[in-house]
């Protein structure tokens, strides 16, 4: 579970990324980058916060 | 430029505060590298970067100042403020109460205390940015000194004293969702930068096929490099140099990160730091100085610098949560950090209701935009303030028995003021406040010579006081 955790996690970091790159590229509309970067946002803290939770001090 | 460290750096409640950390206790590079990290992708970051632009530095002062900068301050982490740590593995406190004495080191904890409350203010301010995108009431412009509208000032009460009650009720869970934050808030910043880069791509019709092409639209559209806004001091490369490498002076010269770093397991983890500079304090502020060019571009009257609608125009939602989240989880700390200084002084206090009222006066500073709008001056301020005792730590450490003078001397002879620490440290001060005020030296500038005159006068007041002051029993 913990494993799955953190692929999504990393997943949803590379997703947050991904559209401003596009963006700049010219390849992506800004609201859609807004959009999907609210959703990579939203993956993130659900996916991280299980496994990080205990990590962090 | 802020903390999420916890109670470490403070008296009450945390590990190892009045003995050296011992072996099995000490950590690993790796938490070095993410504390620092998240530390320095503050709200705060969001404020720096535009100012830079307000105070019309160009593209090659900037980006060349920043990376030069940012390198010193690491260097000042590995070469000053970490050998000491891993070899005394002390916190800053109980160092300096064994060089000052307990009453210099309550006056030390005031200065800090207040500091930080100012700092928490400005951080509060940034969140407050962002309940202005949702609510549309009127904020602060550029030159405001005071709140300039009914919905900012219940806005910022509304933030700060949500951010006082949690950091009184002890801020651990901010804490854990600033840490978890972290990676996601600096790729958010970056995704910024690199947002503002298209949008101004876009609105000049600059044609870009390679980084010539950027790094002639940043000298031409972005860093002008033209006169600054009315009132601003002018940023050149020295500015932005000197800025980039103090902003931090209270930490690693000013030596407060003693007590993080005294878990280092070797010295060379001060490099750690470098992910906080070359993260928060390079990129971040360079994308947020793009956000900032682009709205005067777009509209050259509107110099408001409002992380809340800079972020959201870029990033939508995400990039107002990120405001929130980024001046939360640092302004939180910040003011309990500051209830730690306070409740030092009053020692019978509750740290709860101490908390509390501080972060209320932090919450008051921040309605009255003049300190975060004047971050710049403000954050030169707060380092000038604790580097002479960060120079007094240094000579004591390294260099005072060489004078045939003994370090720690308030423990050894039993003092609670070491007049020759505090005299180095207030007429050090005082040195700056003439060389600012009647020799023209900007502040920025004052705090280089600033730690050559408190160590001087640290080691020669130390040769009268030591001769003055004798310990009862001699000491082995």
């Amino acid at each position: 579970m913990r494993t799955m955790f953190i692929i999504v996690s990393v997943l949803s970091l590379v997703v947050l990324m991904v559209p401003s790159i596009l963006f700049l590229a010219g390849r992506m509309e800004l609201n859609t980058v807004k959009w999907v970067m609210l959703a990579a946002t939203v993956l993130w803290f659900a996916a991280a916060t299980p496994w990080l939770w205990k990590q962090t001090s | 430029m802020s903390d999420k460290r916890q109670s470490q750096e403070t008296h009450s409640g945390s590990e190892y505060e009045r003995e050296p950390v011992p072996q099995n206790r000490l950590l690993g590079f790796r938490s070095f590298v993410g504390m620092y990290a998240g530390e320095h992708t503050a709200g705060t970051e969001l404020m720096i970067g535009p100012l830079f632009v307000a105070a019309g530095v160009s593209a090659f002062d900037v980006v060349v100042g920043l990376l030069v900068g940012n390198l010193l301050a690491v260097l000042s982490w590995v070469f000053m403020c970490a050998p000491i740590a891993t070899r005394a593995r002390l916190t800053l406190y109980y160092q300096l109460e064994k060089i000052c004495g307990r009453k210099l080191v309550t006056l030390y904890d005031l200065a800090n205390g207040v500091m930080f409350c100012f700092l928490a203010g400005a951080m509060v301010t940034v969140s407050a940015t962002a309940l202005g995108v949702w609510f549309n009431f009127e904020m602060p412009a550029l030159d405001d000194l005071y709140p300039n509208s009914l919905g900012w000032v219940i806005a910022v009460f509304v933030s700060g004293t949500m951010i006082a009650i949690v950091a009184a009720y002890g801020y651990k869970i901010v804490a854990k969702v600033g840490e978890i934050a972290a990676p996601w808030m600096v790729l958010v910043f970056i995704a910024f930068g690199l947002i503002g880069l298209r949008q101004f791509i876009d609105a000049t019709g600059t044609q870009v096929t390679n980084l010539s092409d950027v790094w002639t639209l940043a000298k031409t559209q972005i860093w002008q490099g033209g006169p600054p806004h009315p009132g601003r001091v002018k940023f050149t490369f020295w500015h932005v140099m000197f800025f980039a490498w103090f902003c931090n002076m209270a930490m690693h010269i000013g030596m407060s990160d003693l007590s993080v770093l005294r878990f280092a397991k070797k010295s060379w983890y001060g490099v750690a730091s470098g992910t906080g500079m070359f993260l928060g304090h390079y990129l971040a502020w360079l994308a947020a100085a793009i956000l900032y060019a682009f709205q005067l571009h777009q509209d050259p009257g509107n110099t408001r610098v409002l992380p809340g609608p800079l972020a959201y125009r870029a990033a939508g939602l995400a990039g107002l949560i990120c405001v929130i989240i980024a001046g939360w989880t640092t302004a939180n700390p910040t003011i309990y950090r500051a209830g730690l200084a306070f409740q030092a002084v009053i020692p019978k206090a509750s740290r709860f209701w101490v908390t509390l009222v501080t972060g209320g006066i932090a919450t008051v500073t921040g309605m009255f935009p003049a300190i975060t709008m004047r971050l710049l001056d403000f954050v030169a301020l707060y380092g000038l303030l604790l580097m002479p005792m960060g120079a007094v730590i240094f000579v004591d450490f390294w260099l005072i028995r060489k004078f045939g003078l003994h370090s720690y001397y308030a423990e050894r002879c039993g003092a609670t003021f070491n007049w020759a620490a505090g005299a180095a440290w207030l007429v050090t001060l005082a040195i700056a406040w003439i060389l600012v005020n009647y020799a023209g030296l900007q502040i920025f500038f004052v705090s280089l010579p600033g730690w050559f005159i408190a160590a001087t006068l640290y080691i020669g007041l130390s040769m009268v006081y030591q001769k003055k002051v004798r310990p009862a029993v001699a000491a082995s």
